[in-house]
């Protein structure tokens, strides 16, 4: 009788434990799936799995992206072949003179001798030159032209890069002015030289 | 009895709970991780760092064939003939009272039948295998133009995409107020197009212009300027190719969409990181991750005689000391020191290498290199030393970056692939150095080397005397058969090949002009070799035998006169005993003459007026010139 009570009592124990373990698993299969961790420790296994290829089929999201892309293909094929994603906007036609695309002043940094200007225009366009006005309190004017690129959905300066001896220390106004035959586009920005 | 009574009870309830409990993990396990664990979203997007540049620029990330697998796996039916319903309407051509994408892609595009990405092709080239090849060639991700053509066209996913989304695959040469341009047309060409343009700006470029630059950038949400925008410090390269390619961030709203649109959005940017996530895991790549840039090995300490190679093989000999200079860039975060990060043998790690030159840190660590630090995106230069073992083989070192005590580096496939000759008999082992002085003697028992054994002079026992270079030979006396068995550097500077007591060659220094030990005369019944040169005393000319087959007269800025004898084989030029200038191939046929034939013995002369003249000996009359005097 009491041989039979004792080995009755050890099976519970064996299936808590069991459960235990199971839950333990289960919780850190949990953890890992989510966080790609255990708390903070990362397996050396991470890093494949990190760089996995999935070869699902494509989610409902991701058919609809695409799809959209398709579509905004299909729009501007009737004028031309356009791209899928973040199309700039047609330039503005204007009464008189030539079209107006938006331009922006992007990066103005200054390297040891040099300050560096840098400029998107938000077109595609072809050829065209970019003229760099810096003016100083209206007076002192310092005057760069260069050449234009296009980019995949954009146009871009050669960027300016203007030696910083030749700039007196205070605020500069630079204007970006983008042209060729068919569009005009300019882009302002107060610079400050210390 | 009550407690034996309560216990069974327990026992059962835990059993029965147990089960449940784990049934239903079990459960949750199937159903709810398959669901919620791979919901990508856009959480930890960053503006300034979209991807790293080790990932971006991992071309071995996939092979051909796991490329197909993937196309294949996002389109596991194509509709190839147009037949399902179509999405923008009909008409229906053929009355059947349904409007399929064939009709509406004959109607619209003269198009009826459709590839899908994973079936099509260009040029008998498998998209996979186009994707895979200008990957490998601009060292790119081939998942970064996978994803690339996805963002731009959706073709991954498209089950009947039109030719026009082919034509123009990653959007280039479309101008908003022109016409296509038609260099650009072509699935292959757009790729690489894109291909080229990251690999510019991965590059730095400075022939390709770019809107941002690595630092502080302002970048608007939408090309709207009214829609706002924020300064972002963009962190690497391949960030900033992405925003060439798409010039705008995704604002706040744009993100907290994940892959939904909001008022003033832009999601060029925010779809690349989506999706890439999301199909190829993440676009942050290790701290410590370094590119080859290039290797250059050289005979000379001061890196200007490349060795000898074929392809990426290098040819070297037994005992030779070789100069090698690599060029690293650092693709990874974080900077590297001088004393810490350092070159290792690898593969298997710190092995001894059999090149391993004094000059090394120890057998299995090479060098650090030549700057103090190297920030990521700098460039290394690491200078060492390789000894070339004396046993003739094939050999492949494989070399790694290290940081001492911390971690080894990825990979970058830095490997020597060095060849140690077989020496073409065993007399071309290398024996002393000794150089010889005056009065002393060379004999066919013994070889005078360069000190880094790259050069050998034998005296061949066919009384032949011989120049060669990592054991090519590149100079003969051309006395086979002379008996010539010793060669003396004597007192006058003339150096001497003696058949025992007889004289079958000499350099004719000893009778030559020793103005500043240069030579500026060939005299009678004596020959020119490529690679020999006479020279005035001012210096101010000279006449080369280019190893071309050429020879060419030369001031200090420009050739004067040439005789035209480029690629012709020319193996010697001979002023000959009857007078006539003559330079003949290796079979010893005349390819050039002076014409002077039958005026009797003569010698040339290169004068300091940059006259090269053919004088008699008898009675210096001139009888040829290159009518060079005075320019």
């Amino acid at each position: 009788m009491k041989t039979i009570s004792t080995n009755k009592l050890k099976k519970p124990v064996g299936v808590t434990a069991l459960i235990v373990l199971a839950l333990l698993a289960c919780s850190f299969l949990y953890i890992y799936a989510f966080n790609g961790t255990f708390f903070g420790w990362t397996p050396k296994s991470v890093s494949d799995e990190a760089s996995s290829i999935n070869l699902n089929t494509p989610s409902a999201e991701q058919i609809s992206d695409g799809n959209a892309s398709k579509q905004n293909t299909i729009d501007n094929s009737s004028s031309k072949t356009g791209t899928g994603s973040d199309q700039p906007p047609a330039p503005t036609p204007q009464p008189t003179g030539k079209s107006v695309v938006a331009a922006t002043i992007t990066s103005v940094n200054e390297s040891d001798t040099m300050l560096e200007i840098r400029t998107v225009i938000y077109s595609i366009q072809k050829d065209g030159t970019c003229t760099l006005s810096l003016t100083k309190q209206g007076t002192n004017t310092i005057t760069l032209t260069v050449g234009a690129q296009s980019l995949p959905s954009s146009t871009t300066c050669k960027g300016f890069d203007i030696p910083l001896s030749e700039l007196e220390s205070g605020t500069w106004e630079a204007m970006v002015v983008y042209e060729n035959d068919a569009v005009r586009g300019e882009a302002k920005k107060a610079i400050t030289i210390k | 009895m009550k407690l034996i009574s309560i216990i069974p009870t327990l026992h059962n309830r835990g059993r029965i709970a147990g089960f449940l409990a784990f049934g239903v993990l079990l459960l949750a396990g199937v159903i709810f991780f398959p669901v919620q664990t791979f919901a990508v979203t856009t959480e930890w997007f960053q503006a300034g760092r979209i991807i790293d540049d080790a990932v971006f620029t991992n071309k071995n990330a996939m092979p051909v064939n796991q490329i197909q697998d993937f196309l294949n796996s996002k389109v596991p039916s194509c509709d190839t003939n147009g037949t399902q319903t179509s999405e923008f309407g009909g008409p229906d051509l053929n009355g059947d009272g349904r409007v399929q994408r064939w009709e509406w892609g004959q109607a619209n595009y003269n198009q009826t039948t459709f590839s899908c990405l994973r079936n099509f092709s260009e040029n008998g080239k498998s998209a996979a295998q186009i994707i895979f090849d200008i990957s490998q060639q601009y060292v790119l991700n081939p998942q970064t133009l996978i994803v690339l053509l996805q963002k731009e066209q959706g073709l991954v996913t498209d089950t009947w995409p039109l030719n026009i989304q082919y034509r123009s695959a990653t959007g280039y040469g479309c101008p908003d107020t022109a016409a296509c341009d038609s260099e650009y047309y072509g699935f292959t060409n757009q790729v690489k197009w894109a291909a080229t343009m990251f690999r510019a700006i991965l590059n730095d470029s400075p022939t390709w212009y770019t809107p941002y630059e690595l630092g502080n950038n302002y970048i608007q949400y939408n090309p709207n300027a009214s829609c706002g925008g924020s300064n972002v410090n963009i962190e690497n390269r391949a960030t900033q190719a992405l925003y060439n390619y798409t010039p705008y961030q995704p604002s706040q709203a744009a993100l907290d969409a994940n892959w939904g649109t909001v008022n003033c959005g832009a999601y060029g940017n925010r779809n690349f990181y989506l999706y890439f996530k999301d199909w190829f895991g993440s676009t942050i790549g290790p701290d410590n991750y370094w590119a080859l840039g290039s290797i250059d090995v050289f005979s000379d300490e001061q890196l200007t005689k490349p060795v000898r190679t074929n392809g990426n093989e290098i040819f070297l000999s037994p005992l030779q000391t070789a100069f090698v200079k690599v060029s690293a860039q650092n693709a990874g975060r974080t900077t590297w020191q001088k004393n810490s990060t350092r070159l290792g043998t690898y593969s298997p790690i710190d092995y001894p290498s059999p090149f391993a030159d004094s000059s090394w840190l120890a057998n299995y660590r090479i060098a650090s290199f030549i700057q103090d630090t190297v920030k990521p995106y700098e460039t290394a230069t690491f200078r060492f030393q390789i000894k070339a073992p004396s046993n003739p083989s094939f050999y492949t070192e494989r070399y790694n970056l290290v940081t001492e005590g911390i971690t080894w580096f990825n990979d970058a496939n830095l490997r020597l692939y060095v060849t140690v000759q077989t020496p073409p008999d065993s007399s071309m082992l290398p024996q002393s150095t000794t150089p010889l002085t005056a009065g002393q003697s060379m004999t066919s028992s013994n070889l005078l080397y360069s000190s880094d054994k790259s050069s050998a002079l034998k005296l061949s026992s066919n009384g032949t005397l011989e120049l060669y270079r990592n054991f090519n030979k590149v100079w003969s006396s051309n006395t086979y058969n002379s008996g010539g068995n010793r060669l003396v550097l004597q007192s006058d500077g003339n150096l001497v090949l003696y058949k025992d007591q007889t004289p079958v060659w000499s350099s004719n220094s000893a009778l030559q002009d020793q103005t500043g030990l240069v030579a500026r005369k060939l005299p009678a019944n004596s020959t020119m070799h490529p690679g020999q040169s006479l020279t005035t005393p001012d210096r101010n000319y000279h006449l080369d035998f280019q190893t071309d087959g050429n020879l060419v007269l030369y001031s200090k800025t420009k050739a004067l006169w040439s005789s035209g004898t480029y690629q012709k084989n020319s193996a010697q030029a001979v002023i000959q005993l009857d007078g006539n200038l003559v330079i003949s191939d290796f079979n010893d046929r005349a390819i050039w003459s002076s014409g002077t034939a039958g005026r009797g013995a003569s010698e040339l002369l290169l004068q300091q007026d940059a006259n090269l003249v053919i004088y008699t000996t008898a009675s210096s009359t001139p009888t040829w010139s290159s009518g060079t005097a005075g320019r």
